[in-house]
């Protein structure tokens, strides 16, 4: 096994499509600067994105068809491109969701039964 | 991963694919993206409270490099490496374009080169893997009886068909066909010579394609006493019979019986091969079965479940029964099961086919290998001069491994050019090869199709790669592998790298090889062209020659018949000769001759050919005043020299002068020799003692080939070869020699009606292919080794550019300079014109010109060198011309 440690890009990486998935589901169509915006605020600042890592996260799930974009206006009259998740991302949401509940939970119990 | 997971990749790739090839979303999309978040950013911000310049700035801070995010979503579009391959692809495409001669010559050696392999690929390709187009035609096998220790298949007896049809598990509807050739004849008079088959009632079921019309045959039809029937092709029925739904019931005479046509066979329906006249096999009880396609195969059709090998070992373990027509090895002969349209290649073994078309595969890809090497001496030459521009990439960060890849790619576009071109060429050979072959009586077997197939197409891939790798990879490796020691040195434009000792070799090696093959070339040519271009010393176009045969081979009547259609011939107010003869001129058969004395060994020993390679005829007393040779020595035939123990023979003078050079070949004895697995077709005896009588003249058409020639009375030849003096137009002298032949016998055939101008001029279709071919080749090599003598000398004039400019400015003589310069390089195209010539010299006394086709030319040797030189001189002239104008303060200033 390799003692490397991930990096973060992998970590974001698999985590990335993931929150990007729920903010859309939860929030509704949101163009990138709003969805970076929300996982700043959830993530208390913690989780700040630059345009080189969002932005590409973004195209992978639209070429992936998890989400879809179409340019529109916001409401102090900017143009964005607003991205909506799709059926196929919902769906893809669902599994990773509870795939991540799963964790979480054997996580949970290793943490909390050393013995 | 999940499958959704897969999916949603597979997804992801193949938009990044379409991405990189369409440029969906354009940079501009993408910058306006990015602008509107730093907008939205800065809106934030101002909202925050921060100044206008403050939240321009903090917003950019936040949102990292604006051009890296581009960057990352330009990655992320498409594939960087497509990309960056593209780039190279279109910096190829301009070297193409500003190295023209590179280019020309290059491009123009590699595409002959691969026009060659991949003329040759798929002629193999369509002999090999032409399916059989029936339902389920790779099923359809052949069983034959196979000689292991002659390598050769032996005929059938009825007895193992019989045995094989009825014991066989795992080959089903065992059957046979045997190809005759019958006059038809409806009942309105016309008569066509064909081919028909004589199949059993299995090779219907075996092809699984029921009749358009009526039935097939049945096997109640191949009983003693049948009614003969006949079932007839899409074809015929359009053509004789006016497509009409009746034709159940009609007759048709197929040679002396009349058959009742029983079916119709739907359009494009051929099995076994070619055919559009089916008959019942009739049950023989003695005669065997013809076992080599087209004239007759024993099929079968692989039943459910059993594989070609698998029934390959039942039948083999079944076996052949004793013969009673003894078979030459008994004990080594014994029966194997092969795909159907293998039946109708020589005698191989299946796996002998195919490693011969491995190893075919193999020696045209090294086809590829002289001009490779040529193209590589001239990719070397300009890859030096870029030691620059890989420098400054190199310090930038560019990688030995992505340097040498555009290089390989550069050199890839040429080639990829080269197989294109190829290709089109291909096609163009295929079109008229689709169209000479259907002028051949039977054409090419209906299955084979002369499309090009998946794997012609790979393989040409394949060339075009290899091609790039050995005339880019090599020379880009080399030059580039002292990269990191270049240092700025490099980037200043000094430059140490010098054409080593391989590259002078390949040069001196280059030209050596053009002295060699210059020669060859030319002799090769000639004795392809000569008769194209000197004519065949009579008038073709008044002769005519056509095959006559009995129906059974039945020579005695065949004899009468001929006097008989030879006397009404001359009655024909437009024949004014007949004779008779087992070819026509110009096309007589080869064979090896030794001469008395000198007991030729009987087999190819040490690339010593087993005597003498001559040609013969047999030809009946009128044929040499038919055709005007005249007589030089001895005398002509007479009636007696047709008897069967008469040994006299008439030569013409290139064979009188083979085996008495300069003196008196009346009354020498030669015979000719059986070569070690050859077998005796037909004509005279071999190893029989034969006398000169007399000589005659060469007749121009076979000026090149030494004939002999043997007296034959009617009959004596069959099938034979009339020919025929004409007067006037030979236009309708087809229909008119079958209405008399018809007359004389209907039973008699006649085909293959040609004037001789006609078939001197399809002979010289091929020899003007071949001198074309030979012309290319031999073009493109003179090409590259001006090319590559060119380079060297420009790059000669480039490395010494500073010392001729320091040796100018002492006063030197700028012509002495540059002499000076070039001597070495005149040195090196001495020693390669020496090598060539030896080379040459040694080529032609181990294997006389004449013995491959060609004639001697007078002086060709030195001409080829004279030829080479002034070919140099003209590549250094221009290399010259810039070594003279060099300025030396200027040359000086720029080190």
């Amino acid at each position: 096994m390799s003692n490397k440690e991930p990096s973060k890009a992998e970590v974001l990486r698999g985590t990335l499509d993931l929150m990007v998935l729920q903010t859309l589901a939860a929030l509704g169509p949101q163009h990138g600067y709003a969805i970076g915006a929300r996982l700043e605020q959830v993530s208390s600042g913690a989780l700040t994105l630059n345009m080189g890592t969002l932005y590409p996260g973004l195209m992978r799930l639209e070429q992936q068809c998890l989400v879809k974009a179409e340019w529109g206006v916001t409401d102090n009259n900017r143009q964005a491109r607003f991205y909506a998740i799709t059926a196929a991302g919902r769906r893809r949401l669902a599994a990773e969701k509870k795939a991540w509940d799963q964790m979480v939970s054997v996580m949970h119990t290793l943490f909390e039964d050393p013995a | 991963m999940t499958l959704q997971e897969v999916c949603s990749s597979l997804r992801e790739w193949t938009r990044r694919v379409w991405g990189a090839l369409s440029r969906r979303r354009t940079d501009h999309d993408l910058q306006r993206e990015l602008a509107g978040h730093l907008a939205l950013a800065e809106d934030e911000l101002r909202r925050k409270g921060h100044a206008q310049s403050d939240a321009a700035r903090l917003a950019l801070a936040a949102a990292g490099g604006r051009i890296q995010a581009l960057e990352a979503l330009r990655d992320q579009r498409g594939l960087p490496w497509l990309d960056s391959s593209w780039l190279d692809v279109k910096l190829g495409l301009r070297l193409l374009v500003r190295n023209w001669g590179l280019t020309l010559v290059g491009g123009l050696a590699m595409t002959l080169a691969i026009s060659i392999a991949a003329v040759v690929f798929a002629a193999f390709d369509i002999v090999m893997w032409s399916p059989l187009p029936l339902d389920e035609g790779d099923r359809v096998v052949a069983i034959q009886v196979w000689d292991r220790e002659a390598g050769r298949r032996r005929d059938t007896t009825w007895q193992d068909l019989e045995r094989w049809r009825a014991s066989l598990q795992l080959v089903g509807d065992v059957g046979a066909f045997q190809t005759i050739r019958r006059n038809i004849i409806t009942p309105d008079g016309s008569v066509e010579l064909a081919a028909v088959a004589e199949i059993s009632a299995a090779g219907f079921r075996v092809a699984r394609v029921p009749p358009l019309v009526g039935r097939p045959i049945a096997d109640a039809d191949a009983a003693p006493g049948a009614a003969p029937v006949v079932v007839i092709g899409h074809d015929v029925w359009q053509r004789r019979f006016a497509g009409a739904r009746d034709v159940i019931g009609r007759e048709l005479r197929v040679g002396q019986d009349v058959h009742t046509v029983v079916g119709v066979m739907p359009d494009g329906f051929q099995f076994p091969f070619n055919f559009r006249y089916w008959v019942p096999l009739p049950l023989g009880a003695d005669a065997m079965l013809r076992n080599t396609g087209p004239e007759g195969v024993v099929f079968g059709r692989l039943t459910p479940g059993a594989t070609l090998a698998r029934a390959h070992a039942e039948v083999s373990a079944l076996g052949v029964l004793p013969s009673i027509e003894a078979r030459p090895n008994p004990e080594a002969t014994g029966a194997r099961v092969v795909p159907y349209t293998f039946a109708f290649t020589g005698d191989f073994e299946p796996g002998e086919m195919g490693l011969l078309w491995s190893l075919s595969s193999l020696a045209l890809v090294l086809l590829l290998l002289p001009p490779c090497a040529n193209i590589a001496i001239l990719n070397y030459a300009r890859t030096v001069t870029r030691q620059q521009e890989f420098a400054a990439r190199h310090a930038l960060g560019g990688s030995r491994a992505r340097i040498v890849f555009q290089l390989f790619i550069e050199a890839l576009v040429l080639t990829a050019a080269a197989a294109a071109a190829a290709l089109l060429v291909l096609r163009i050979v295929s079109v008229v090869a689709v169209e000479r072959l259907q002028n051949i009586p039977g054409g090419p077997p209906f299955w084979m199709t002369f499309g090009v197939s998946y794997r012609t197409l790979l393989f040409v891939a394949v060339l075009a790669l290899a091609g790039a790798a050995l005339s880019g990879l090599v020379p880009a490796l080399q030059a580039t592998r002292r990269l990191a020691q270049l240092g700025t040195g490099a980037l200043a434009g000094r430059t140490s790298v010098r054409l080593g000792a391989t590259w002078t070799t390949l040069v001196i090696a280059q030209v050596a090889f053009s002295v060699a093959v210059l020669p060859l070339a030319a002799q090769l040519a000639w004795g392809t062209l000569r008769t194209g271009v000197v004519g065949p010393g009579f008038a073709a176009e008044e002769y005519a020659t056509a095959r006559v045969a009995l129906e059974g081979g039945q020579s005695v009547l065949f004899g009468n018949r001929q006097r008989e259609l030879a006397r009404r011939l001359l009655a024909d107010p437009g024949i004014v000769g007949v004779a008779a003869a087992l070819r026509p001129p110009g096309e007589e058969p080869w064979v090896f001759v030794d001469i008395e004395g000198r007991d030729a060994p009987t087999e190819v020993v040490n690339g010593q050919l087993p005597g003498f390679l001559a040609r013969f005829n047999q030809v009946d007393t009128a044929f040499f005043d038919l055709y005007q040779v005249p007589g030089l020595a001895g005398r002509r035939f007479t009636e007696g020299d047709v008897a069967a123990e008469a040994d006299a023979v008439i030569v013409n003078r290139n064979f009188a002068e083979t085996i008495a050079p300069g003196g008196n070949a009346l009354g020498r004895r030669f015979r000719y020799v059986r070569a070690t697995g050859s077998e005796w077709l037909h004509g005279p005896e071999a190893d029989r003692w034969y006398e000169v009588v007399g000589v005659v003249g060469n007749l121009p058409v076979t000026t090149d080939a030494r004939v002999a020639y043997h007296a034959a009375a009617p009959g004596q030849i069959d099938p034979a070869h009339l020919q025929l003096r004409l007067r006037g137009d030979p236009a309708g002298l087809a229909e008119r020699l079958r209405d008399v032949v018809a007359s004389v016998d209907p039973t008699l055939h006649v085909d293959e009606v040609r004037t001789l101008a006609e078939i001197y001029r399809e002979h010289r279709f091929g020899d003007n292919l071949g001198a074309i071919t030979i012309g290319a080749v031999t073009g493109s090599v003179l090409l590259l080794s001006a090319a590559g003598l060119y380079s060297l000398m420009a790059f000669t004039v480039a490395q010494r550019r500073r010392e001729i400019a320091i040796r100018s400015a002492l006063g030197a003589q700028p012509g002495h300079l540059v002499a000076a310069v070039f001597r070495r390089a005149f040195w090196q195209i001495g020693a390669g014109s020496a090598a060539g010539m030896l080379a040459a010299y040694l080529a032609g006394r181990y294997v006389p010109i004449e013995q491959i086709g060609g004639l001697p030319i007078p002086g060709i040797l030195p001409g080829a060198a004279a030829f080479m030189l002034l070919v140099g001189v003209l590549a250094s002239l221009g290399p010259a011309r810039r070594g003279l104008r060099i300025d030396p303060t200027e040359a000086l200033r720029s080190e």
